[in-house]
Formats: structure tokens, C-alpha cells, sequence
């Protein structure tokens, strides 16, 4: 309670201080100053560009095998195969389009899974600060339950049950990652609950639902991007981890993670199989996560305080 | 004090109980249990009689009484691959995976909270900027991308460490660094935040208008009252070290549960499969709960607020 006093003050102290710097320079210089959240805009921007882009650029087809020039080097070595940038794998297959696509499974299975993690965590963050009493209990310690559990072990259930796909894939990234939602927006929630609007709203005689929806949940929206900005990047750590066990997305489907795992086997005689894609891995991780907090340190004062 | 105590211990069997059920719930929604047990090539009648002998023809809620009641006795089926009961073979690897997580997370706790209250002291200079540098990095790069670089530096090239397998100590290295790198980043970054708060108190003012030297300060005062908050953020680290031990023992074929895991999905393995997430889960869970009670006997204001 304590906490969320200190927050509230804190919110209602910053509206103060941002009437006096409110002007438009201002504003914009303190956007620029904040090199996290542009190094990480534009290196998504960047990492996006590629994704969309790239596939026109390299004319290899990610799955076209062609065993004769397997294990080929790349750019960086004289023996190197011409035309393949980064290397062949052990099928011969060209190692950057094979980035490139894997790109788009890669990201679209994270984002997918943030929107399923998102709207369940949100949903039941609403829930449980609205209306305190068994319902948040229950949230609350389920909430506990599932961010002490490691996401894998639902992942062996699903994959030992069902088999891997790209859908099982992303039920697990959505039924693991709410918990961290609905954690943080609770406790906004909370606090909003009793804000003079939401007391306006309901004198006006505005239902649950309505009030939730058109007048809290627009106040959430700063945490909501910042939260789901970094749980792009947990997505992305899991799911390429996931595929790397092959517990995710099924070979010979070009992802970054299995593309590792394929990686190991030849790590004596091609070791660029396994450098380049970790490095795409963590550079795209690195993206988000700066993005994310680079938000954070926009949107919540006390962030900026501590850095 | 005992109140909260009581809850906590009371949190445990509570929380077993809802582990197993979602397990259940999982398995059973599936409904294609008995199609992983029997080969594709299985005549119906087989397909009857194996799912009268597992009581899968039961309705829903006697089938639940006897899967508790069966988890409670630790009976979880028979291992398909092992043909052992399912627990004893998930028992078996723990001790391997314990020894990896021990090592870890002394060397995770040991580097991380060092270099976390360096910065936190030297807030900064070049070695907060380093501490930034590492945890921005660390938290980005995914362990199998770690323990595969591990891998190529110290055992390909310079042919230090093997690169896999167990027994001797020199195949601890590699893995124990691996899964140390997936928590210390995080453990590095909780201590340095808890320890630049815990010196703006107004405690700290007080000790230094007292004519307190730094150094004293900051050990005597700022790291012992910071250091209780770090210790609950390290018992939350310990899912991402057991899955990251999932990961570890995988590259390393480390012969613990997280290997034991992967290999039981491989092995369309279901019982086993159970087994072991269940064990990890329980394991996790319960070690959460009693590094919480450890720390609020521990923690003088704790005892205090419960108190009043």
C-alpha cells in the first residue's frame, strides 16, 4: 500500500512538473536524450526493414538444398562460396536467407504470443484490482504460481501431448507470459480504481465493464507498451530456446533457434553456424530490450531516478 | 511471525495440489493419451483394453481421485522407454542437476551481487558502465547462445575443457558458467538499484552526519539492510536457472532431469514426461516458498511488521 501511495504521489507530482516543461522542444529534447529508446526504435526499425526486405534482396530459397557446396564459409573466407554471404549449412543451404525467414518466424511468433500473453494478463489485471476480495486472491497467487514456474515445463506437456507446431508454440508463449501483466497492472489498477474519473464514471452510472474499458484501461496504456515491448523480447529467448530443444517451431522450417541446434552438430568444422544466428538472436533481443526500457525510463519517473 | 509461517507452509501442499491438477487437466483434455501409448498400428480392441487398465474409461472426476491419489503416494505411472516407475527414473537424475544448480548459483550470487554493489558504490564510473554494459548483453543473450560460445572459445579453440559430458570436474566448468550467465545479469542488476536505494534512505544521512568513514557505511549499513530484498529477487531467479538447466544439460549432455526432459518428449515418453515436470515444478515451488519463510525468520522488520 505503501508503494502505491508513493506512486500515486509521484504521478500527481509529475502532472505538476510537466505543465512547466510541457513546450514542444522541450519535450523533444528529452526524447532524444533518451538514446535507449532510440538506439532500440531503430534498431527494430532496422531489424524489421531486413525481415520485410531482405527476402527481395537474397534470391535463395531458405530450403533448397544443395549438398555438392555444403559447409561453405562466407564473406570472411577466401574459399568461400560466391554468392553466399554468410556461409552454407550442412545441407547447402544459403545461411543468410535462411536468417532472413527465420526472422519471420521468429518475430512473428513472439509478437503473436505477446498478444495472447497480453490480452489474458491485462484482462486479468482489470479484474483482480477492480474488484478486490477472492477474485484478486485468486489471481493473485496464481499469478505467484506461474512466475515461479519455468515456461518450459509447460512447453514438454504441450509439445509431449500435442507434438511441436508453430500454434502449440505460441499457446505457450500466451499461457506463460501474462503473469508479468497482470502483475504490474494490477497494482495501476488499483490505484485508478479510485481516481476521481473512474468515481465520476460510476456515479454516472456507468457498469463494470464500461468503466474498465473506456476509462482505465486508456491508463494503462504507457505500462501496457512498455511491458509488451520487453515481453517481445522474452518471446524471442524463449521460443528460439524452445526450438533449439526442439520443443518449438518443427525443422526444416528455417528459425533461429533450431537453425543453432543444427549449429552444434558441425561446430568443429562451421563454426560461423553457430556464431551467426546466436548473434542475430541476441542482437534482436538487445533491440526490444532497449526499446522497452527506453519507454520505461520515459513513462515512469522513478525509472529515470535510478539510472 | 507463526501466522505467517503457518500460511506459508500451508501455501505448500496448496500449491501442489494445483500443479497437479492443471497436469491432469492438460493430459487429459488431450484425450489422444492412449493413441501415445500404443504404436499408430494398434487394433481398437488394444486401444479398450489399455484405456480400461489406465481407467481412462472412468468418468472424468473418479479418474482425477485415483491421479491424486496416485500422486500423493508418488506412483506416476510406469516409464514407457525405461520400463521403470516413472518417479524413481526422474529421482535418479536429480542429484546430477543439484550439483549443477549449486555450483551456479554460488558463482551467479558471488559475481553478481560483487559487481552489482561495486557499481551501486562507484555509481557512475567505468565499472557501473560495465555492470550496464553485462547486464544489457546478458539479458540478451539466450543461454544456448552462451553455452555454445562457451563451447567454441574454451573447448574448439583452446581446447581447455572438453566439450561435453560428466564425471570429471573439468566438464563442470562449461555448464556451471553457462547457467551461472542466464541468472547473474539479473542478480547484478536487482543488487545495484536495492543498494543505490537502500543509501538514499535517511539512515544513511544520519551515519554519515555521525562522522561515519564510506567504506563502513556502505558494508555496515547499506549492504546489510539491502541485502534481504536481493535474496527474494535470487529465489525468483530459480525458474529461469531450472529451465535453464533444461538447456545446459542438453548441450552439454549433462546427465540430470533437464536432459531427462527433452529426452522423454523424444521418446514420446508420457508418464515420464509427467514425472519430471511435475518433480521440477514441486521442486521449484517448494524451494520458493521456503527461501521466502527463511528469509522473513531472518528479517528483523518482517518480524516487526507482523507483529503489529
Amino acid at each position: 500500500m505503501s508503494e502505491a501511495l508513493a506512486l500515486q504521489t509521484e504521478l500527481e507530482g509529475a502532472d505538476i512538473s510537466d505543465d512547466a516543461s510541457a513546450s514542444f522542444p522541450n519535450q523533444l529534447r528529452t526524447l532524444l536524450a533518451n538514446w535507449r529508446l532510440m538506439l532500440g526504435l531503430g534498431a527494430v526499425a532496422a531489424g524489421l526493414a531486413m525481415m520485410f526486405a531482405g527476402p527481395l534482396v537474397v534470391h535463395w530459397d531458405p530450403l533448397a538444398q544443395d549438398l555438392p557446396s555444403r559447409l561453405k564459409p562466407g564473406f570472411w573466407d577466401s574459399h568461400g562460396a560466391t554468392g553466399h554471404p554468410f556461409g552454407t549449412d550442412s545441407f547447402g543451404r544459403d545461411e543468410l536467407s535462411r536468417l532472413l525467414y527465420g526472422a519471420r518466424f521468429s518475430m512473428s511468433v513472439a509478437v503473436v504470443g505477446v498478444l495472447a500473453s497480453g490480452v489474458i494478463g491485462t484482462a486479468l489485471a482489470l479484474c483482480s484490482g477492480y474488484w478486490s476480495g477472492w477474485p484478486e486472491q485468486l489471481i493473485m497467487r496464481a499469478v505467484d504460481l506461474q512466475q515461479a514456474l519455468p515456461p518450459v515445463l509447460l512447453a514438454l506437456l504441450i509439445v509431449a501431448l500435442y507434438g511441436n507446431s508453430i500454434s502449440n508454440l505460441i499457446i505457450v508463449l500466451g499461457l506463460t507470459g501474462w503473469a508479468s501483466y497482470t502483475r504490474v497492472l494490477f497494482s495501476q489498477t488499483r490505484i485508478l480504481r479510485s481516481a476521481e474519473f473512474v468515481t465520476a464514471a460510476r456515479a454516472l452510472g456507468a457498469r463494470p465493464s464500461r468503466i474498465l474499458i473506456r476509462h482505465v484501461l486508456p491508463s494503462l496504456m504507457p505500462e501496457l507498451f512498455v511491458l509488451s515491448s520487453l515481453q517481445v523480447g522474452r518471446n524471442l529467448l524463449l521460443a528460439t530456446g524452445l526450438s533449439f530443444l526442439g520443443l518449438g517451431v518443427p525443422i526444416p522450417l528455417p528459425e533461429w533457434g533450431s537453425m543453432l541446434a543444427e549449429g552444434q552438430r558441425v561446430i568443429y568444422i562451421a563454426p560461423w553456424l553457430t556464431t551467426i544466428p546466436g548473434l542475430t538472436i541476441t542482437l534482436a533481443v538487445l533491440a526490444f530490450n532497449l526499446l522497452g526500457d527506453g519507454l520505461r525510463r520515459m513513462v515512469d519517473p522513478r525509472a529515470q531516478a535510478l539510472a | 511471525m507463526q501466522r505467517y509461517i503457518a500460511t506459508r507452509l500451508l501455501l505448500i501442499p496448496v500449491t501442489l495440489f494445483a500443479v497437479t491438477t492443471v497436469v491432469f487437466f492438460l493430459v487429459s483434455l488431450s484425450g489422444n493419451e492412449v493413441s501415445l501409448l500404443l504404436p499408430p498400428e494398434a487394433s481398437t480392441a488394444d486401444r479398450l483394453a489399455l484405456q480400461h487398465k489406465l481407467g481412462l474409461d472412468q468418468p472424468l472426476p473418479i479418474q482425477y481421485a485415483h491421479y491424486l491419489s496416485g500422486a500423493i503416494h508418488g506412483d506416476f505411472g510406469t516409464s514407457l522407454y525405461y520400463q521403470q516407475p516413472a518417479l524413481d527414473v526422474a529421482l535418479g537424475r536429480v542429484p546430477a542437476t543439484l550439483e549443477l544448480i549449486i555450483f551456479s548459483i554460488a558463482l551467479a550470487v558471488t559475481i553478481g551481487v560483487g559487481l552489482g554493489f561495486a557499481a551501486a558504490v562507484m555509481e557512475g564510473s567505468w565499472v557501473d558502465a560495465l555492470a550496464g554494459l553485462i547486464s544489457a548483453f546478458g539479458q540478451s543473450m539466450p543461454t544456448f547462445g552462451v553455452g555454445l560460445m562457451l563451447v567454441l572459445v574454451f573447448a574448439v579453440n583452446l581446447r581447455w575443457v572438453p566439450t561435453s559430458g560428466s564425471g570429471t570436474p573439468e566438464q563442470l566448468v562449461l555448464p556451471v558458467l553457462t547457467l551461472a550467465f542466464a541468472v547473474m545479469p539479473t542478480i547484478m542488476l536487482i543488487t545495484r538499484t536495492r543498494m543505490i536505494e537502500a543509501h538514499r534512505e535517511p539512515y544513511v544521512l544520519v551515519a554519515r552526519a555521525k562522522g561515519l568513514s564510506a567504506r563502513r557505511l556502505w558494508i555496515r549499513h547499506v549492504f546489510r539492510n539491502g541485502l534481504n530484498p536481493i535474496f527474494s529477487a535470487i529465489g525468483l531467479q530459480l525458474a529461469t536457472l531450472v529451465g535453464g538447466t533444461v538447456i545446459v544439460e542438453t548441450i552439454f549432455a549433462w546427465p540430470g532431469i533437464g536432459q531427462l526432459s527433452v529426452e522423454a518428449v523424444a521418446n514420446r515418453d508420457l508418464p515420464l514426461v509427467e514425472a519430471v515436470v511435475l518433480l521440477m515444478a514441486i521442486g521449484v515451488v517448494t524451494t520458493n516458498l521456503l527461501v521466502d519463510m527463511a528469509l522473513a525468520v531472518v528479517d528483523v522488520r518482517t518480524r516487526v511488521t507482523q507483529r503489529s
